[in-house]
């Protein structure tokens, strides 16, 4: 029988003990917001459900540990809030054109072309029910590229406005680079997070702006250092982007307020 | 068409499809591929029937298992059939059952389950060391708690497989 020297000794030890460290996750992630991009993910094969799609949003509300969902919302020809993320509506539905330029009863008979051909819904048709204890981002979209034209903000923030007095138990965030709506959102007493895409473009926006609660960036746009610069001027920081796990890990380390994600469960997994 | 031509078309095609023609009865194979929720690694044991293939596989997923340290398991059990009855090539649809389950939350205890229906096509190419790749397409569940999804699932693996 061969006995074990003090050296083989050493290095089994080592190796448990590199085990045991590897098995033990970060405990400052578990403080980090998990939400769903889109609902349940966007543009991720493992996902069931179109993106914006009711199927998604309940499906990703419904899991343990979701924090949340960021919806992408566009204002329709009748002044109605409705959920799609794409510019042109021939993208990923049967329609054409653009949402702004459509009536809502057009919009109503509109499926995604995906395998469950999912229906394009509102804005007040996410259940509100499964949003009870979880925040709501609302990512704005003020432009129409069918005309070219900016889309009326008056009527936006008005019903965005109408929105909130109705559910007052949400948690909502809008979500919006565009100044002119920010200072009528920032009117009605809206939590309004800036979407900026470098460390200099929030500089910009801070320099413009009397107060910025919030901003909203792809996580390889910005540093750990650039996270916690923008954190200490007391201006929550959220992530977006990643859908691998090591998007994810490398997200979760630059320690945000939040995450919106795109592979929800997996997320999750590495936060607990 | 004459009657006899119809006995004679049968008869061939009983002949070709329904004739004993695998010697190597029995077979364990290793294999790896992906499907909708994860790559995966497998093993399995499988019997030849004649043109029939029965094979029970268990395996894991590979990015939850090892990379997450959510033990990840799948089981399942195959069956394909044999076109061409020949010694070297097996080739022909497949149907695929599977049923595998992960914890996304310890606390509290969420843990989901995923079955998979699949068909398609298996092929398998060698002597008593067969190369096999397996690619088929159908339907996916999810469900947690009292939640259930129903959408499309894949399948697409290959492997090595030692037949006696």
């Amino acid at each position: 029988m061969v006995s074990m020297g003090k050296l083989d000794l050493f290095i089994a030890g080592s190796f448990l003990m590199m085990s045991l460290l590897a098995c033990q996750k970060d405990s400052s992630f578990q403080n980090i917001s998990i939400i769903g991009h889109a609902g349940n993910g966007l543009d991720n094969f493992a996902t069931f459900y179109q993106d914006n799609s009711l199927e998604s949003i309940e499906m990703a509300l419904k899991t343990t540990g979701c924090d949340g969902i960021e919806v992408d919302v566009q204002i329709s020809n009748d002044g109605t809030l409705w959920l799609y993320h794409d510019e042109k509506l021939n993208s990923e539905t049967n329609g054409e054109s653009c949402i702004p330029l459509k009536s809502d009863k057009q919009l109503a008979g509109l499926n995604y072309s995906s395998v469950h051909k999912e229906k394009v819904i509102q804005l007040t048709e996410i259940p509100i029910d499964l949003l009870s204890g979880r925040r709501l981002y609302l990512d704005l979209r003020h432009f129409n590229v069918c005309n070219n034209t900016i889309v009326d903000l008056d009527k936006m923030v008005e019903e965005l406005v109408e929105y909130k007095n109705q559910n007052s138990s949400i948690d909502l965030i809008t979500v919006t680079s565009y100044i002119p709506l920010i200072e009528k959102l920032e009117n009605e007493s809206f939590e309004v997070f800036i979407g900026v895409n470098s460390i200099e473009k929030y500089q910009s926006m801070k320099s413009k702006l009397t107060q910025m609660s919030g901003v909203v960036a792809r996580y390889k746009d910005f540093s750990k250092d650039d996270v916690s610069l923008i954190q200490s001027d007391n201006c929550k920081v959220v992530l977006f982007d990643m859908r691998s796990v090591s998007g994810i890990r490398k997200a979760l380390k630059k320690l945000p307020d939040a995450i919106i994600t795109d592979n929800l469960k997996s997320a999750i997994i590495e936060v607990e | 068409m004459s009657k006899a031509l119809v006995v004679k078309s049968i008869y061939i095609l009983f002949i070709f499809y329904c004739l004993p023609t695998c010697v190597l009865a029995q077979s364990i194979e290793v294999s790896t591929g992906r499907n909708r929720s994860d790559f995966l690694i497998e093993t399995g044991y499988g019997q030849y029937i004649q043109q029939h293939k029965f094979s029970g596989l268990v395996g894991v997923g590979i990015t939850k298992t090892f990379n997450q340290r959510r033990f990840n398991p799948r089981i399942g059990v195959v069956y394909g059939f044999d076109f061409f009855a020949t010694e070297k090539i097996f080739l022909g649809p497949t149907l695929e059952l599977y049923s595998s389950t992960y914890l996304v939350t310890k606390s509290p205890k969420s843990r989901i389950w995923n079955e998979e229906l699949l068909a398609g096509v298996r092929f398998e190419y060698g002597g008593k060391l067969k190369f096999g790749s397996f690619l088929t397409y159908g339907f996916m569940t999810e469900h947690f708690s009292e939640n259930f999804y129903l959408s499309y699932g894949f399948n697409g693996k290959i492997g090595l497989i030692y037949c006696w």
